[in-house]
């Protein structure tokens, strides 16, 4: 009889291996193709996976009217949250997707269930937990004595098992089919609008991705946007940023544009989000990733730059006073439609054929399942604005300290 | 909800992953169901692989794949009710082997199962799923003759990025030899490899590489599909587990190989499939969509 296939390592002996594996795996020819062969097989699956995420994107939608019915909580913690997430998600060294998947878990978690201002910190810890149980190697998944510590032990490890499990029931265990902002950066990011040959992947993604993670702090963007819409407008704006910094001049993104013309309500969504990028108010866990000895990453100095360019075009132009364009009108019509703009965003996509028989562009199938969202709560541009933060308890020590002053302790109520 | 009340458990079916599973009666409908129980005491509170796969089967709805209807929170454990399936693939072909003879299945059957398998993991991987553990054990059929994809215990959303999995993957046999030499690159082709194995496996009835370890298994891998060169497999020598004193050998004669282990009559177009799926440059594998247009399914194909 053919027995089971077991071995039997022990720690130290894997841990050499590993390494020795890692050194041998970052050889640069083998990056390269395992690149090329990762490029491929997603090429042949784009469409599909593409309308796939569409889906989810559709049926994890948030709400911003819930959310403003919390009785407990509101914007400005909802900010001091996520950037408290963030500084962990950067601590503990989890993937991209994880940090967006968890921000969608709080906020879907937060449209359905009240949730007292003591477990708020909770519910974004175990957010963190499920979502990188969900994306991150076993090795990475933070344990629960770590999570602890991250709170300085405010909660007890009950209450952590209780919360995830609750969260899990509440979105009825679909908790973690998010839209990963990411993944659509990772599609059109290769669609034919941005892929010209000579685009630098790298410094795109990034751009868009510190974008990204910029609008999931700006509620009325973030709660009123399809996933896809954002990625699309972060990608534009990376592009234009970049173009302007090469050549040492001002892109605009509203008149100069190469081939097809940009839709209205992607410039729309792209002036909010420029309008929500603020150089001095940036959340504290941006600096502890992108800034190195207080110095800005070269791409985000270079979106910076580009927002206050573009400040100083629209104050210098002739048409600034008819216009008034300082405060995009976030009521328009057009750009509340989550739906109008995902359309917009197949539109860009412009999957490269495919040698399947499927037709090379995914139409909208099943989207009419859209949570209700609207667009009625855009009076300020950007709520962090109101809200300074303390940022020196954020330096590296940031976890020995309180996290949250704003947070009270208080045990897990029922919620 | 369900009310955990309402299922009565049976007896024990086996032991997944992580957890047991036992066979169970609805007693309002009273259709069977299969209960997979999840402990939950561990300090790592929800296991990750329950998360993911019940992440992922809540998404996946298709006629091969395991319907998981339910999950009931109970104490300290967590119940995933499944779909009633009568049977695996290893014990149904297990059934037939007498003694240490081995019988592979019916021509007729191994192509209605092999169509139905790659049904199930097209599905999947269009649905950005990857099972990563595709063997006989895992394949649930019916007493209608449906055949199920179950356990997505080691499942996985590949993301669209690069993402640099774990080489633990897949149990050793039919795992492919591109994750044995250490690729962390693994995609779709991962489950392709293993698909071409479990047919070869129904037509023998037997595993075609039943290794005991990493190096044996590349070594059956390579006795039988050759020796892989940079000519035949570009960057290979670049893997990290690659072995450059390996024996080069040439490839064996497939159909023989095949018809030495079986009754039936072999034909060309299905060795031609199983060349194609259990190709070892990933690269040059064939998808699953690709492999279901293949004329050696032209029955079905037509059918349609």
């Amino acid at each position: 009889m053919m027995s089971k296939p077991t071995t039997v390592d022990s720690n130290h002996l894997g841990c050499i291996r590993r390494s020795v594996w890692n050194e041998k795996a970052s050889n640069s020819s083998l990056v390269e193709m395992e690149l090329k062969s990762h490029k491929a097989t997603i090429n042949e699956n784009a469409s599909t996976i593409f309308t796939c995420l569409i889906e989810n994107d559709n049926n994890t939608r948030t709400s911003m009217k819930c959310f403003k019915s919390q009785p407990e909580i509101n914007l400005q913690m909802r900010s001091l949250i996520f950037d408290f997430i963030m500084c962990c998600h950067i601590r503990l060294k989890l993937s991209t997707p994880t940090l967006f998947l968890c921000f969608n878990i709080i906020d879907r978690y937060c449209s359905k269930i009240i949730v007292k201002s003591s477990t708020y910190q909770l519910l974004g810890l175990c957010s963190l937990w499920l979502a990188s149980k969900y994306t991150d190697k076993k090795q990475k998944i933070p344990s629960l004595p770590i999570l602890q510590s991250l709170c300085c032990n405010q909660y007890t490890k009950e209450q952590f098992k209780e919360m995830e499990l609750h969260i899990c029931q509440s979105l009825n265990w679909t908790m973690c089919h998010g839209p990963s902002l990411d993944s659509f950066l990772d599609i059109l990011i290769r669609s034919n609008t941005f892929d010209n040959g000579n685009t630098d992947y790298s410094a795109m993604k990034l751009g868009a991705l510190i974008l990204c993670q910029l609008t999931c702090f700006s509620p009325s963007i973030s709660f009123s946007n399809s996933a896809s819409s954002i990625a699309l407008a972060c990608l534009f704006i990376t592009k234009f940023s970049l173009l302007s910094s090469k050549f040492n001049t001002f892109a605009n993104f509203e008149t100069t544009v190469s081939g097809d013309q940009l839709d209205p309500k992607i410039i729309n969504l792209m002036k909010s989000i420029l309008e929500s990028v603020n150089g001095e108010d940036i959340p504290s866990s941006f600096k502890l990733r992108y800034y190195i000895n207080d110095v800005q990453h070269p791409i985000l100095k270079s979106l910076l730059s580009y927002k206050s360019s573009w400040k100083e075009h629209l104050s210098r132009s002739v048409y600034s006073t008819l216009l008034s364009p300082l405060v995009p009108d976030y009521n328009q019509k057009d750009l509340s439609s989550p739906k109008a703009q995902q359309t917009e965003s197949i539109r860009w996509m412009q999957i490269p054929p495919t040698p399947t028989t499927t037709p090379s562009t995914p139409t909208l199938s099943k989207s009419g399942r859209r949570l209700l969202s609207t667009s009625s709560h855009h009076q300020t541009g950007g709520f962090r604005r109101h809200f300074k933060r303390d940022s020196s308890t954020m330096e590296i020590d940031f976890f020995e300290q309180e996290p949250i002053q704003h947070v009270k302790r208080g045990k897990v109520g029922e919620c | 909800m369900v009310a955990p009340s309402q299922f009565k458990q049976l007896e024990k079916v086996g032991n997944g992953t992580y957890a047991t599973v036992y066979k169970g009666l609805n007693k309002t409908t009273g259709v069977y169901v299969a209960l997979k129980e999840v402990k939950l005491d561990s300090e790592e509170g929800t296991p990750s692989t329950a998360i993911r796969e019940i992440s992922l089967m809540k998404e996946l709805k298709h006629d091969n794949i395991v319907r998981l209807f339910d999950v009931i929170h109970t104490e300290n454990k967590l119940t995933l009710v499944f779909e009633f399936m009568d049977n695996d693939l290893k014990k149904f072909m297990d059934n037939r082997n007498k003694g240490n003879s081995h019988k592979g299945l019916e021509m007729d059957l191994v192509k209605y199962f092999q169509w139905q398998l790659l049904q199930g993991v097209a599905f999947c991987h269009e649905n950005r799923i990857l099972h990563r553990d595709l063997k006989p054990q895992n394949l649930l059929i019916n007493n209608r003759g449906q055949l199920k994809l179950g356990d997505f215990g080691l499942a996985r959303a590949f993301g669209i990025p690069v993402n640099t999995f774990s080489s633990e993957v897949v149990t050793l046999w039919y795992r492919a030899p591109d994750v044995l030499m250490g690729s962390r690159n693994y995609c779709t082709s991962i489950d392709i490899w293993s698909c071409g194995c479990i047919l070869a496996e129904m037509i023998m009835g037997k595993p075609l590489f039943p290794g005991s370890n990493d190096e044996e298994q590349l070594k059956l891998i390579f006795d039988t599909m050759g020796t892989p060169v940079e000519q035949t497999w570009p960057q290979v020598t670049q893997l990290a587990k690659y072995n450059p004193l390996l024996p080069p050998h040439m490839p064996r004669d497939l159909k023989q190989l095949l018809q030495n282990n079986t009754e039936e009559v072999l034909d060309n177009n299905l060795v031609d499939l199983l060349h194609g799926l259990l190709q070892l440059n990933p690269d040059a594998r064939l998808s699953a969509r690709d492999a279901l247009n293949h004329p050696w399914f032209a029955e079905y194909n037509h059918a349609n």
